[in-house]
């Protein structure tokens, strides 16, 4: 596989958000003082009069898009993942998921490899935080055609959502061949020694770390969750039976992340 | 709400009351902000300024005031009334209709449990329900 040529899923998300907002005129965006990271300004530029930036006050951008959902439109709200989800557990909680209101939380800058800007923004629990949240879809994707398809497989679900993003640019890993499922894991390789499930920025190193160990004889598998909830049951325990080894690789505290979705 | 009715031209008006022990959320002033930044005239907010909350006064626990003047720096325009004036209630909803640009803060001024000799400011009724013996003397006294 070739793994040379990268792209951030921040960016993928801004370019799809402000192409969906072309034909769906009831998609809204809201942003907390970080369009310009997170990509919402694509889609401020092209449509001012439906994106709302909300200042530094993530706790009223949730709640404000909560209220939007209610007059029927769809409200895409971002920040960082810290921010996203940090600042606003009480907000998201009681006035978007209990109710179960159609608003997209599309968190960027989300795990470590957010780097420099510190262990302030290294959000690596919020995978945690939004997988307890009642009716909250999950999902965190890996490269820039899955995010694209998930940007707009979430615009179609009512449902609250939340989607992981990240800061950096990661390898493009599918071509237009694939196919995605939402709900579905994607298995790469049938080596049977081990299965490495994969979701994010961690897809295309669990992939590289396969293709190391094949040199040595070992052959595993990689399954890409980008639906982490509801999460891929059916493989998860397809692939216990047929490997011999079950191992996570992720961007997120392992309590509350990837692995606590099996084990 | 007031700002997806704004979004549809559907002309809908939202009232929002609140308490007064509620202000000391941070929240609050978020959501201040952004009504009058986003120019919310179809908002109008009802304080509910009773002077209680569950751990006893409100200026005695986190002071909240002067209320008026701090939703007036936040760009709203303020009407102070007599929460137990029925008349007053009216006038003022009628002239938050009239205000334009700008959200609108009703401050009513109230008494806890007005009417009832023993839960007239009483800061313990703020969160318990009547006995089946207190809340018939309660009703005899309201009627
Ligand atoms: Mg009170």
């Amino acid at each position: 596989m070739n793994l040379e040529i990268t792209k951030a899923t921040r960016q993928s998300y801004g370019e799809k958000l402000a192409e969906l907002g072309e034909k769906n005129k009831d998609i809204v965006v809201l942003d907390a003082d970080l369009s310009g990271a997170t990509k919402t300004s694509i889609f401020a530029k092209k449509f001012p009069e439906r994106f709302f930036d909300m200042g530094i006050s993530e706790q009223d951008m949730m709640s404000t898009a909560a209220g939007l959902a209610t007059f029927e439109k769809i409200p895409f709200a971002s920040s960082f993942a810290m921010f996203a989800c940090g600042r606003t557990y009480d907000q998201i909680r009681n006035s978007i998921a209990y109710p179960n209101l159609n608003v997209k939380i599309c968190a960027s800058h989300a795990g470590v490899t957010v780097g420099e800007d510190g262990a302030t923004h290294q959000m690596i629990e919020d995978l945690g935080i939004m997988r307890g949240m009642p009716n909250m879809v999950v999902m965190c994707t890996s490269d820039d055609l899955q995010t694209k398809w998930a940007v707009e497989e979430i615009s179609k679900i009512k449902e609250p959502v939340y989607l992981r993003l990240c800061r950096y640019a990661t390898p493009l890993i599918y071509d237009e061949t694939q196919k995605f499922e939402f709900g579905k894991g994607i298995q790469i390789g049938e080596g049977t020694d081990a299965t490495i499930f994969a979701t994010g920025v961690t897809v295309s190193e669990a992939i590289k770390a396969k293709e190391e160990l094949e040199k040595k004889g070992i052959n595993i598998r990689v399954i890409d969750i980008h639906t982490i909830k509801p999460i891929d049951e059916e493989l998860i325990i397809k692939c216990a039976k047929e490997t011999k080894k079950l191992i996570s690789i992720e961007d997120h505290n392992i309590i509350g992340g990837l692995r606590n979705c099996y084990f | 709400m007031a700002l997806a009715s704004k979004l549809n031209h559907e002309g809908i008006r939202v009232y929002c009351i609140c308490g007064d022990g509620e202000l000391q959320e941070g929240q609050i002033w978020e959501a201040a902000m952004t009504s009058s930044h986003y120019k919310l005239d179809n908002l109008c907010l009802i304080v509910d300024n009773n002077n209680l909350q569950i751990d006893g006064k409100v200026d005695e626990v986190m002071s909240i005031y002067p209320i008026d003047e701090k939703f007036r720096s936040f760009g709203f325009e303020v009407i102070n009334i007599d929460g137990h004036d029925m008349n007053q209630i009216i006038n003022a909803l009628n002239k938050a209709k009239t205000v334009k640009g700008k959200p609108t803060a009703i401050i009513a001024k109230t008494i806890k449990g007005k009417g009832v000799s023993f839960m007239e400011n009483v800061a313990d009724w703020h969160g318990k329900a009547p006995k089946d013996e207190e809340y018939k003397l309660a009703m005899e006294e309201l009627n």
